[in-house]
């Protein structure tokens, strides 16, 4: 099967070559082709477009060099030349102004940070200090990392994180005397697994959903025979400790906004009993989106619980200190990522700390509010269950759907949308933010943003509607709503807006084309129901807009 | 006994550079694989690899730190990088020598 691939640029001032023979043998996703610039021309390559290299069109690309190449400052320094901290920074603001100027022809660039090895010790005790080596790298990489973070599509890595976890083997001599290559190659293989888990982000496959196990996952032992009051978990116990402190680290990334749900083989009321009362217990019903405690199969608990949560699979982790629960989970359900766990409580925590599959390219207000998004969907689902009828549960709700044009203030919001929504995606154009806005820019190109807010709290911006003009016939673009907010009449609310503002406009046609992807059925099960007029062999849905299309009356429309 | 100790090694370290290097340049891992030479597939680049990975394998197995790379053989095209088996022999002999100095 094919596998989505990118054409990488690598560019650097040392040989390249391994770290891109890793790059393209790694199996995760997505494939990698290296394309490698010419060694040791990191200034020519930036200001040649017409070299060879730059000629192949990469989509993205990785820029690696050495603190004493990009600053001779900082290379007088290696060897105890004075120089000043100002000369040194205006050489990282040319290095960086030459990175940012690559940054509208790749979709992504990747700038590992400057190291020293750990073998000079620069001026051993005086080296934090102004003038040290370890003081002036620092600087360095704060004013690299400040002239980068402007450019949403340049991400500067931490390299030092892949120095620690190589130990040793980080350095090697003989590879620089023999071949030019600073870095051992646990250090590749480490930053391979960065930017392989720093593009699944920016292609809106980072996971959104920690499903945990309870009895000797959250806690230690098994509350339905030892009861709540001699779990081990906090306390003057190393284990205990452990559990507690994997608690704090799983409800850190609610912070984060990640969800929480629970599937666990135990008595309902027994589990949740534990957790309201147990003294020392950190993670409580309230942080958790879902749960699924039961004695039936896991997998097919995971199966329902992503689908009340309205998250795919592929979005969803499962935590379980059980291998054989994980080799059930991972066997039924390949799409769920089944970490190894260890057997060793004490490594629960490092272990979750070391999962790469929560990057994401941006963090936006609606991410850090989500636990409040869930808590609130998890009290409709409630108020679903107690009211019979489909049609009076949404009209408890109480909906607004506000409608804004596409602005500065929900750039970052639309930009992150565009790019993780999966399954409400017509389709699924995943884009830079230069992209997005070189594209509204055009005149006969419209976006919109909506947000939807309930009784039960505000969702944010969570929809997105586009379209391009020509003539008298309209193409929706993109058709994008979160999965939060999905089959509550939202999508039809969409379309109604549409239609409506098309009418204004004389369009007299409105056509759609849906693009599947291996996680976008959902909206074409909507485009199928929708009343549009579908052509099943080219996937294009028509509406001529002579016709109404009908406003749910549930829903109340805020400009 | 060595030989075969010395045959897995050498596995083992093709295994790890191959993912060093582009699919079209990956090295076999059957005695009969020339390295070296017109029907060989390594390049300068990939037998640097060769010899620091194999340094590094053999500290690991027989924990002595040998310096091959040092040796201006390894880089001759008839030397003992030249195939599987020739390099096999040539481990197996250093080994030896430095396991009756040791």
């Amino acid at each position: 099967m094919d596998r989505p691939e990118y054409r990488c640029l690598l560019i650097s001032d040392f040989t390249i070559q391994t770290f891109a023979g890793y790059l393209e043998n790694d199996r995760e996703l997505p494939g990698i082709k290296s394309i490698i610039a010419p060694y040791d021309q990191i200034h020519q390559v930036f200001a040649n477009k017409y070299l060879p290299c730059r000629q192949k069109k990469p989509e993205i690309a990785v820029v690696w060099g050495q603190p004493e190449k990009a600053s001779e400052s900082f290379h007088h320094l290696t060897h105890y030349k004075p120089t000043s901290i100002e000369d040194t920074l205006k050489e990282v603001d040319h290095y960086s102004s030459q990175i940012v100027s690559l940054s509208n022809r790749v979709k992504h660039i990747f700038v590992p940070a400057w190291v020293c090895p750990a073998c000079h010790r620069g001026y051993g005790m005086l080296d934090m200090r102004k003038g040290g080596l370890a003081y002036t790298l620092m600087h360095m990489n704060l004013r690299l990392s400040e002239n980068l973070s402007k450019i949403s599509n340049i991400y500067l890595l931490d390299t030092q994180k892949w120095v620690i976890q190589a130990g040793e083997k980080a350095f090697s001599s003989k590879l620089w005397y023999m071949s030019k290559i600073p870095f051992g190659n646990e250090v590749f293989k480490e930053a391979v697994q960065d930017i392989k888990s720093a593009l699944r982000g920016t292609m809106g496959n980072a996971r959104k959903l920690i499903i945990l196990d309870l009895d000797d996952t959250l806690w230690g032992g098994v509350v339905g025979e030892v009861g709540w009051k001699n779990l081990k978990l906090g306390g003057h116990d190393p284990v205990g400790e452990a559990f507690a402190d994997f608690q704090q680290a799983v409800k850190s990334y609610l912070n984060r906004g990640i969800v929480l749900g629970i599937v666990s083989k135990n008595e309902e009321r027994i589990a949740l009993e534990a957790m309201e009362n147990h003294p020392e217990m950190v993670l409580k019903r309230e942080d958790f989106a879902g749960w699924r405690i039961n004695r039936q199969d896991k997998a097919q608990n995971i199966l329902e619980l992503c689908k009340e949560l309205n998250l795919g699979l592929q979005s969803t982790v499962f935590i379980d200190d059980n291998p054989v629960e994980r080799y059930r989970v991972q066997s039924a359900l390949p799409e769920v990522l089944v970490p190894e766990w260890p057997k060793n409580k004490m490594l629960y925590k490092s272990t979750l700390h070391r999962l790469r599959c929560f990057d994401t390219p941006s963090t936006s207000t609606e991410d850090l509010n989500r636990k409040n998004i869930y808590s609130a969907e998890r009290k409709r689902r409630e108020s679903q269950k107690m009211l019979v009828s489909p049609d009076d549960w949404l009209k408890s709700l109480e909906m607004v759907l506000k409608v804004e044009n596409f602005n500065d203030t929900n750039l970052q919001r639309t930009h992150q949308l565009f790019n993780k929504t999966n399954q409400m995606n017509l389709s699924t154009r995943r884009m830079t933010e230069p992209e997005l806005l070189t594209w509204v820019e055009e005149n006969n190109h419209h976006l919109w943003t909506l947000r939807v807010s309930d009784k039960f709290g505000d969702s944010g911006l969570t929809g997105i509607i586009s379209l391009e003009v020509e003539g008298k016939k309209g193409r929706i673009a993109d058709f994008i709503l979160s999965c939060r907010v999905m089959g509550r009449q939202i999508e039809e609310t969409m379309l109604h807006i549409l239609i409506e503002y098309s009418k204004i406009k004389g369009i007299e046609k409105i056509c759609a084309k849906y693009l599947p992807t291996p996680k976008n059925k959902p909206c074409l099960d909507f485009f199928q129901r929708s009343g549009f007029h579908y052509d099943s062999k080219t996937n294009l849905f028509i509406w001529n807009t002579r016709d109404n299309y009908p406003f749910p009356k549930h829903i109340l429309i805020s400009k | 006994m060595l030989q075969e100790k010395v045959r897995s090694l050498l596995r083992r370290v093709i295994k790890e550079v191959n993912q060093q290097l582009p699919q079209e340049k990956q090295l076999g891992t059957s005695s009969d694989t020339i390295f070296l030479g017109e029907s060989g597939n390594l390049d300068s680049l990939g037998l640097v690899s060769l010899v620091v990975a194999i340094e590094m394998e053999i500290d690991e197995e027989f924990g002595f730190m040998l310096t091959i790379s040092e040796d201006e053989i390894i880089f001759q095209k008839t030397g003992p990088f030249y195939s599987f088996e020739t390099l096999a022999r040539y481990i197996c002999s250093i080994v030896e020598k430095e396991s009756s100095n040791g």
